[in-house]
């Protein structure tokens, strides 16, 4: 492979890994909480916002990011509090509303504050290294290695662990869980604000390598829910696998004719994808969605 | 009025004229479409486009309504399957594919800095015609709602809305409703894009970007998803209040997005649903006395024969070489432990799953009545007969049949338990079928109410219909019922005269898991 | 005399005189077994989940333990030592046989280790099992899964509803044979069942509901005996 295309993968992986811990977030949320979080993407964007304020207030990078992640796990338990839990039992349009409900409120509370133009916080390190003809900055080696560190936390989590063994109980069968003993609501409030937590880290990295506006949650929830359907509906290493193929497809389609064709592309693709498949794309049959 | 005014009122009529349609897709057919500000975008760029490239002011306007429904048209066909998460994702994915084209292609859209548009033609070119045309556009859309609820009928589409599979049972497909629903609903949200773009004088992709499917959002789920009336009030508001309220600028977009949440929270059924219920005595007032009473003899004789049906599920068979014969003024009766698959027969028999073997013979038509009670609960027994496609004269004769003409205007949520099997019962009978199907319709029911269901069967099989009942309750069955099948481990296991198949020792065993000792019977 | 371990005192579920289940007044001693006879729709699953808090009771009250059962909140009868095998098994599909177990417990991890294995010890063919996800399992290595899963809290008292719906006659007489070892360790068992023979040979004492009214209640063998619970049923 030629340098271009080399580098165009480090980029393309890169990449995969701010989509990936969106994407991560996202499924985890529905393995442990059964539930669908539309508002995802703007917890991501919003807690990318903290981080540009915190660089604002002369906070370097590092602490910025740690600022971001932070919020991330508060809006998500809001986004719990306000949408997920008042409307369990509800039509499931309700808690859709809600959270594009939430969305607004954030998309319009960060153009109110920070105005529309797009915005990128501090890099949590500046520099990179060569190796060969590729040059990997640190940002992007770091974004590599919280993104596969943050994979196999949660996926050995969910996996291995008993908290991770009950979370996914109470998502198959909240009924049954509870009759158990499993800490239903518990759970599932944790597992809200590690998504949130994740959600911002995802959002610190992506803007400080793409820059982000209040509006991008739109792309991010839809990145996140491509990567996590696509995937076998939440499983966590596949997710990872699809989250970096999306990220590949669109730095070369970037490459090679534009990002917004590969934007393009990638959606239409997915409704294509959904509409050969309506039952949705595999896994989802054990699985319940909240 | 002033020129700003209507100015105003112009953005306002055609926000209405979006919302109204939106509420189509949302309201009527119960699908989250997240496209509704696409399909305003494209009709404001298909007017601005088509008008700058030379077409009649006229013809433009056209394609601006007619482009969209079709777009719409077509993708829904792609997507109208997909269950309420995925549907939803996948407008929004559409929605963003038409935003990325009307930002990049900027040969044709002008970019993301948009087009001007031509001058309007002299009849359009003051602010009184332009706030008319968008004022017209939205009553159009309100037509287009209310036509849609008439078309497919009002009670349908809430039972299609509410119980999904019930409604399936009873043909009422969500497929091609999702498709109408999402062109009509195009069609006018095109006309209300056309107005926005000539009386803004440009089109942008804001337009079609989603903070206007955030304002609909707003606007709709606010003011009562299925009012145009609201709408209409909720557009206005929305449209003045940044003028009302300049001084706060952009914390107004925030008050929707919390007034939004807290609607969806308290009053989902929005303003116009408070006020539905506090003038709903005026309502029942107005409507029309029950007409003349109808018998309601079967449309034809029914019959149903059946040899030799098989049902495999991967390694299990649920339902084993099973023959049953149901005869025209007949009451069969279906007994059987829990799994001996008599659902499952009853699945076959009435169409709802194949056979994997045997044949089953048919003549007239097929009602039923479920296990789980599968009624809309906000509507009245009477709605509720009606939403399988009976017309009143028929429906009011289902209700009297069962005895429930005096609740006909409740709510099903507020019946008893007992009344609402019965309506479950009048609905089935309201399509006068000749082959009645009742899934334990005795469950729950008292001893008189089963007098009464005892009556009903009887009555109905007296009419010419064939009646097959699955019941657990057996002394109610051997009473009832000219012969008695019964079912084990998916087999029949005895069938004839209800006396005789109430002491075979075989099916004795089944239910009690253990033979009767020698020389014991009763 | 012994303190009862579960006491209904005029328990209803539904509008008075119209209602789903009761008024029901009986109890059960510790280490006591019960079988509840009766057909489908008389209430036997509601009774159940009532037990359970998975219900709400309309009037009346459950004593269990010494505490009250307020309905909504099957989390502390778990805690509070009973255990729930719903009908339809309802294991976790996604999980396999062995996360089933362990995520029903609340043990620390050596111990919900060994417990794991008191339960293998009652359901030898559940050993083969383990790593296989739940939905993959036969109908009768779930009802298996499904009671070791209720067991491995050590509950005072175990519900049972229909465990053998479904099942082969020899998968069903093996499982009523792990039930007679429960019963013989102390456990109190309530059972709903429709093969009256297996579950008379299990518990000592049988109750027959009919229309959310219990119409006999005494020694199994009794109540069991065909011809009588024939006519109960087919009254």
């Amino acid at each position: 492979m030629d340098a271009l295309s080399l580098q165009l993968l480090f980029n393309g992986l890169a990449l995969g890994a701010g989509y990936g811990l969106l994407a991560l977030g996202f499924a985890l949320a529905i393995r442990s909480a059964g539930a669908i979080n539309f508002a995802h993407g703007d917890v991501a964007v919003a807690a990318a916002y903290v981080a540009v304020a915190g660089g604002a207030l002369d906070l370097g990078g590092p602490a910025a990011a740690g600022l971001a992640i932070a919020a991330g796990a508060i809006l998500g338990l809001s986004v719990a509090g306000l949408s997920w839990a008042p409307l369990r039992n509800r039509p499931i349009e309700a808690t859709f509303i809600a959270a594009i409900a939430i969305g607004i409120v954030l998309q319009n509370a960060l153009t109110a504050s920070f105005g529309g133009a797009p915005q990128a916080p501090a890099q949590i390190a500046s520099g990179g290294v060569h190796i060969g003809a590729v040059f990997m900055s640190w940002q992007a080696l770091i974004s590599l290695a919280a993104a596969a560190i943050a994979f196999m936390a949660v996926w050995a989590v969910l996996a291995k662990s008993q908290t991770g063994r009950r979370m996914r109980a109470a998502a198959e069968d909240p009924e049954i869980a509870a009759a158990h003993g499993i800490p239903v609501i518990r759970l599932a409030i944790l597992a809200f604000a590690v998504a949130g937590a994740l959600a911002g880290l995802a959002g610190v990295l992506l803007a400080a390598q793409h820059y982000a506006t209040p509006g991008a949650g739109a792309d991010y929830i839809l990145k996140a829910y491509v990567a996590a359907t696509a995937a076998g509906w939440g499983r966590i290493l596949p997710t990872a696998a699809a989250a970096i193929a999306i990220a590949l497809f669109e730095t070369v389609g970037a490459a090679l004719v534009s990002h917004a064709v590969a934007e393009a592309l990638l959606y239409a693709g997915f409704v294509a994808l959904l509409s050969f498949r309506p039952q949705g794309l595999g896994g989802e049959a054990k699985g319940k969605r909240a | 009025m002033s020129g700003y005014s209507l100015h105003l009122l112009a953005l306002a009529g055609a926000l209405a004229a979006g919302a109204i349609g939106w509420q189509i897709v949302f309201g009527l057919a119960g699908a989250l479409s997240l496209a509704a500000g696409m399909a305003m975008g494209l009709g404001a760029y298909a007017l601005t486009v088509l008008t700058l490239s030379g077409w009649p002011f006229g013809l433009a306007l056209a394609a601006a309504a007619i482009g969209p429904a079709l777009i719409f048209a077509a993708l829904t066909g792609a997507i109208r399957r997909l269950e309420s998460h995925y549907f939803a994702l996948a407008t929004l994915a559409l929605a963003e594919i038409a935003v990325i084209i009307a930002t990049n292609w900027e040969s044709v859209t002008g970019g993301a800095n948009g087009l001007l548009m031509t001058p309007a033609p002299a009849w359009l070119n003051s602010a009184e015609a332009r706030a008319g045309f968008a004022w017209l556009a939205a009553l159009a859309a309100a037509g287009a709602f209310y036509g849609f609820q008439r078309y497919f009928g009002r009670e349908q589409l809430t039972l299609l809305r509410t119980e999904p599979l019930a409604a399936r049972a009873f043909g009422i497909h969500a497929g091609p409703i999702r498709v109408a629903a999402m062109a009509v609903g195009a069609l006018a949200g095109g006309l209300g894009g056309a107005a926005h773009a000539f009386t803004v004088g440009l089109v942008s992709p804001d337009v079609l970007a989603f903070k206007t499917m955030a304002a609909i959002l707003a606007v709709v789920i606010i003011g009562g998803r299925r009012s145009p009336p609201a709408s209409i009030l909720l557009a206005v508001l929305v449209t003045w209040t940044p003028e009302w309220l300049r001084f706060l600028e952009q914390t107004y977009l925030i008050a929707y997005g919390a007034l939004l949440l807290l609607a969806i929270w308290l009053a989902p059924e929005g303003l116009a649903a408070l006020l539905a219920k506090a003038t709903k005595a005026l309502r029942l007032a107005r409507d029309p006395d029950p007409p003349p009473l109808i018998g309601l003899k079967p449309v034809t004789e029914g019959g149903l024969t059946a040899t030799g049906l098989t049902r495999r599920f991967g390694g299990i068979t649920a339902v084993s070489d099973v023959d049953l014969a149901l005869k025209s003024g007949q009451i069969t009766g279906l007994i059987g432990p829990n799994g001996a698959g008599k659902s499952t027969l009853l699945n076959l028999v009435t169409g709802l799953d194949q056979p994997s073997a045997g044949t089953i013979q048919l003549t007239g038509r097929i009602g039923r009545t479920f296990q789980t009670l599968a009624l809309a609960p906000a509507l009245s027994a009477l709605e509720n007969v009606r939403a399988v496609g009976a017309s009143s004269q028929y429906a009011w004769a289902a209700l009297h049949a069962v005895g429930l003409t005096a609740e006909a205007r409740k709510p099903a949520s507020q019946l008893t338990q007992g009344a609402q099997r019965f309506l479950e019962i009048a609905r089935a009978l309201a399509a006068r079928p000749g082959v009645l199907l009742l899934d334990e319709p005795a469950a729950g029911l008292t001893a008189d109410k089963r007098q009464q269901l005892a009556h009903i069967l009887r009555d109905a099989a007296d009419a010419g219909a064939a009646v097959l009942v699955v019941e657990h309750d057996v002394p109610f069955l051997a009473a009832l019922a000219d012969s008695i099948v019964c079912m084990s481990e998916g087999r029949v296991i005895a069938s004839g005269n209800p006396d005789a198949v109430t002491i075979d020792p075989a099916v004795i065993t089944a239910y009690l898991g253990a033979p009767l000792a020698d020389g014991a019977g009763s | 005399m012994t303190k009862d371990l579960l006491t209904i005192q005029k328990a209803r579920i539904g509008a008075a005189g119209t209602a789903l289940l009761g008024p029901l007044d009986f109890s059960i001693a510790a280490g006591e077994a019960l079988a509840l006879f009766g057909p489908n729709g008389a209430g036997k699953s509601t009774l159940l989940r009532a037990i359970m808090g998975l219900e709400a009771l309309d009037a009346g009250k459950i004593i269990f333990d010494g505490e009250q059962v307020k309905g909504g909140d099957p989390g502390r009868m778990a805690r509070a030592c009973a255990g729930y095998v719903p009908e339809g098994r309802r294991v976790f599909p996604g999980l396999t046989a062995r996360e089933n177990m362990l995520a029903a417990s609340d043990d620390p991890r050596a111990m919900r280790q060994t417990r794991l294995e008191e339960m293998l010890a009652l359901f030898p063919p559940l050993t083969g099992r383990l790593k296989s996800e739940a939905w993959r399992l036969s109908g009768g290595e779930q009802q298996m899964l499904a009671i070791a899963r209720a067991l491995m809290r050590r509950p005072k008292l175990l519900l049972l509803d229909e465990p053998s719906l479904g099942l082969a006659p020899n998968t069903a007489a093996s499982l009523f044979e792990a039930l007679a070892a429960v019963r013989q360790s102390g456990v109190a068992i309530l059972i709903a069942e429709q093969n009256a023979a297996a579950a008379s040979r299990l518990a000592s004492r049988a109750a027959v509901l009919v229309g959310g009214r219990i119409v006999a209640d005494g020694p199994a063998p009794e109540i069991a005996e065909p011809n009588s619970l024939a006519l109960a049923y087919l009254r």
